[in-house]
């Protein structure tokens, strides 16, 4: 394990690059790419780096392509194939990329894709928003989102293992907040590659082109579509469980422990709660600690893990909460935060649920708007419809 | 009679348009940038032909040079990556009365959107698609395009571009319904004026691939283009881009190339395609192709009576 000082982005291709060289004695690795602002920098190491083995063959390629649409159709060829693969898109080519990404879903391949978090356009604005992932919340895709480097890096290794396990063999897509971390030079911890083989069994797809030729894609009729949908389900609900016994081979391999699928923070006693995702989550901490010192009985929750959703995790660790407040960087134009409509229902019953969108199109989101926005959950007898926090102070 | 006061006055138009009213933001492009060069190629010739402003449409995608648009104060569209042409085509197909300028770059036009580029030539709308070839992506730093020359180190290509790079001109001359093709460069203002006239005149689309020097991230692809003269070719004839005299002795190499003949155009654009004798001028224009609006406009500008007359024809059918 060595320290490195690497960007987000960096320690995402890092990430990949070394869970593709763990699989070099199988199908190796490979993807195919093309750049965006603010993910460019993440395909551009993967470009630069040399996938040929010791013996002089290639265990690795990256794609060069000509769109997103294509670079995930790459990923699902090469996924088909047997191949470790990895791709990185942001915003607008996340949106181009969409038809593939439902069908790589659907294809049921474990493909890793890192996504920058940025505010889609038009007008053109490349600033963190979660509104780009959010999009894909249907897409049959489990969804991270990571609050410092070492996650991402750590991310991507984990989801690899999670994504290629049998009882789940679904893609994952590993979401980081742009700029704020995708440009931010961290320490960062980069384990060796002995450790990534020995915590990532080579990638072995019970589906994958071999011996016996079929044809992948073809007609349903309804009843089997309800029986595809029904495993694709079934697939998402084995996640939990083998995300903790992931959680535990990544401990016992690289001597950290990957954060649960909701982080809680201080939520012994809380009466108060924050909820939020991605890199909020840091300031909200801040926010929470300076309230406990005055005795407030406040806490903090991060989803870490929007899909699957984490449905009872959140029942459980809300179980004692008066009042939360949802905090969403996105919003779904004509309901709200997508995050908050996808909680409610795990509160408790009397518990006040307000939504603030906050931070949208890369807004600055500092401890004093927590603060406002905490005033004003406590100030509240009712919940009102979700609050757009720049426009209405 | 000569000398009565009537003969003095002027007929003045009730307006007339100079260079400032084509004129939009002020360009952010980097200093030597070669879309500077069209920005003012195109606003010259809307001055000279009067176009009012509010009747000319500059569309784009993304990219540094599809920027255009912010640049010219006339209606402008800036896109999404790729999807410049389909978008003029919407316009141009219900507003025919819109002159359509497209602004596109070599990762915009070759690479995301090359797909529509194929179809757009196919309908063959009335309008101007200017390819700012600068052979890389521009905005997003420095990754291989589709006409990157093998070789050129880029960061998705540290060690050198490897494949061979599309040629426009090549693709172009072998979709259907071509009706117009050039070649420019930006580092000629006077014979890049010219050819956008020439394109701006023909009806159909026109498409004129612009060498356009990237003084950022590509400044060696065209240096030598630019010092050495010689490995142009002039194309000139009657029926041909024609510049002044004293443009033309820029050019040691020119050839007589009659635009109508498309197995010269193609024998022109791979030998350029090659890097020796880059064509510049018109390679190609045939003005019988069909535009799209020869199907959708019929009729558009029927009288009120005619349509009468029409709707008693259908309604006389019901007749007992
Ligand atoms: C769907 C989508 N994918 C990727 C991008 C990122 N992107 C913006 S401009 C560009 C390439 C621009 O190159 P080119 O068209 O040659 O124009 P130039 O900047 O060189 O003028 C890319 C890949 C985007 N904006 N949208």
């Amino acid at each position: 394990m060595t320290a490195e000082f690497l960007s987000a982005n960096h320690a995402a291709a890092t990430a990949a690059a070394l869970a593709g060289r763990a699989n070099a004695s199988a199908r190796g690795f490979g993807g195919g790419v093309y750049p965006i602002t603010p993910q460019s920098e993440c395909i551009e190491l993967l470009c630069k780096m040399d996938f040929t083995g010791p013996d002089g063959r290639s265990r690795g390629e990256i794609v060069r392509v000509e769109s997103e649409h294509s670079a995930m159709a790459v990923c699902i060829g090469m996924a088909q194939a047997g191949v470790r693969t990895f791709t990185a898109s942001s915003s607008n080519g996340l949106a181009y990329m969409t038809e593939n990404v439902f069908a790589a879903a659907m294809y049921r391949l474990p493909i890793v894709m890192m996504a920058v978090n940025r505010t889609l356009g038009p007008p053109w604005n490349i600033w963190v928003d979660h509104g780009d992932t959010l999009m894909l919340r249907d897409s049959g895709w489990m969804q991270f989102y990571c609050e410092d480097n070492q996650e991402v890096l750590d991310t991507i290794l984990f989801t690899y293992r999670l994504a290629e396990d049998r009882r789940v063999l679904l893609p994952a897509l590993v979401c980081q907040d742009a700029f704020v971390l995708s440009h931010t030079m961290m320490m960062t911890e980069v384990p060796e590659l002995e450790q990534v083989e020995r915590f990532l069994p080579l990638l072995d797809l019970p589906h994958r082109l071999t011996h016996e030729p079929v044809t992948v894609g073809g007609m349903d009729f309804p009843h089997e579509t309800e029986i595809h949908r029904h495993q694709h389900a079934a697939a998402m609900a084995a996640v939990p469980a083998v995300y903790r016994e992931c959680q535990d081979a990544f401990e016992e391999c690289f001597g950290r422990r990957p954060a649960d699928a909701v982080e809680p923070y201080r939520m012994d006693d809380a009466d108060t709660v924050i909820v939020s995702m991605g890199t909020m989550a840091s300031t909200v901490r801040a926010v929470i600690d300076a309230a406990r010192e005055r005795g407030e009985k406040v806490g903090a929750l991060r989803v870490r893990m929007f899909r699957p959703f984490p449905d009872a995790e959140l029942t459980d660790l809300l179980a004692g909460a008066k009042r939360v407040a949802v905090l969403d960087r996105d919003i779904s134009l004509g309901k709200g935060g997508v995050l908050w409509s996808e909680l409610r229902g795990a509160e408790p019953r009397d518990c006040l649920v307000q939504n603030y969108v906050i931070g949208l199109g890369g807004g600055d989101v500092r401890p004093h708007d927590i603060q406002n926005l905490l005033d004003d959950l406590r100030g509240r007898d009712e919940v009102s419809a979700p609050r757009l926090m720049e426009v209405a102070p | 009679m000569f000398g009565l006061k009537s003969d003095w006055s002027l007929e003045l138009p009730e307006r007339y348009f100079t260079l400032e009213d084509y004129e939009g933001g002020v360009a952010r492009w980097c200093p030597g940038c070669g879309d500077l060069a069209v920005l003012t190629a195109v606003q010259k010739i809307l001055r000279d032909e009067q176009q009012p402003p509010e009747k000319t449409v500059c569309v784009s995608g993304i990219g540094c040079s599809s920027r255009f648009p912010h640049y010219m104060h006339t209606y402008g569209f800036h896109g999404l990556h790729g999807r410049a042409l389909p978008v003029a085509c919407g316009v141009k197909s219900r507003r025919p009365d819109l002159d359509v300028w497209v602004a596109t770059g070599d990762g915009d036009c070759c690479s995301i959107g090359a797909g529509h580029w194929i179809h757009a030539t196919r309908y063959n709308m009335d309008m101007v698609v200017m390819l700012f070839d600068n052979a890389v992506y521009g905005l997003t730093k420095k990754q291989t395009s589709p006409t990157s020359p093998r070789g050129l180190k880029t960061n998705t290509h540290p060690m050198g571009s490897w494949l061979p790079p599309l040629d426009p001109l090549c693709a172009m001359l072998g979709f259907t319904n071509v009706s117009f093709v050039a070649q420019t460069v930006d580092w000629n203002p006077v014979h890049l004026h010219a050819t956008l006239r020439e394109a701006h005149k023909h009806r159909g689309m026109s498409f004129v691939r612009i060498l356009q020097r990237c003084p950022t991230y590509t400044a060696a692809v065209f240096e030598e283009l630019q010092r050495d003269p010689s490995r142009l070719l002039l194309l000139k004839g009657d029926d041909n881009v024609a510049v002044d005299p004293a443009v033309m002795k820029i050019f040691p190499n020119q050839a007589e190339h009659d635009p109508s003949d498309i197995g010269a155009a193609r024998a022109l654009a791979e030998t350029g395609s090659q890097g020796e004798k880059v064509p510049v001028g018109i390679l190609f224009r045939d003005a019988s192709r069909p535009c799209y609006e020869d199907f959708t406009m019929q009729g558009l500008g029927i009288s009120a009576e005619d349509k009468l007359a029409g709707l008693k024809r259908e309604l006389d059918k019901f007749a007992v």
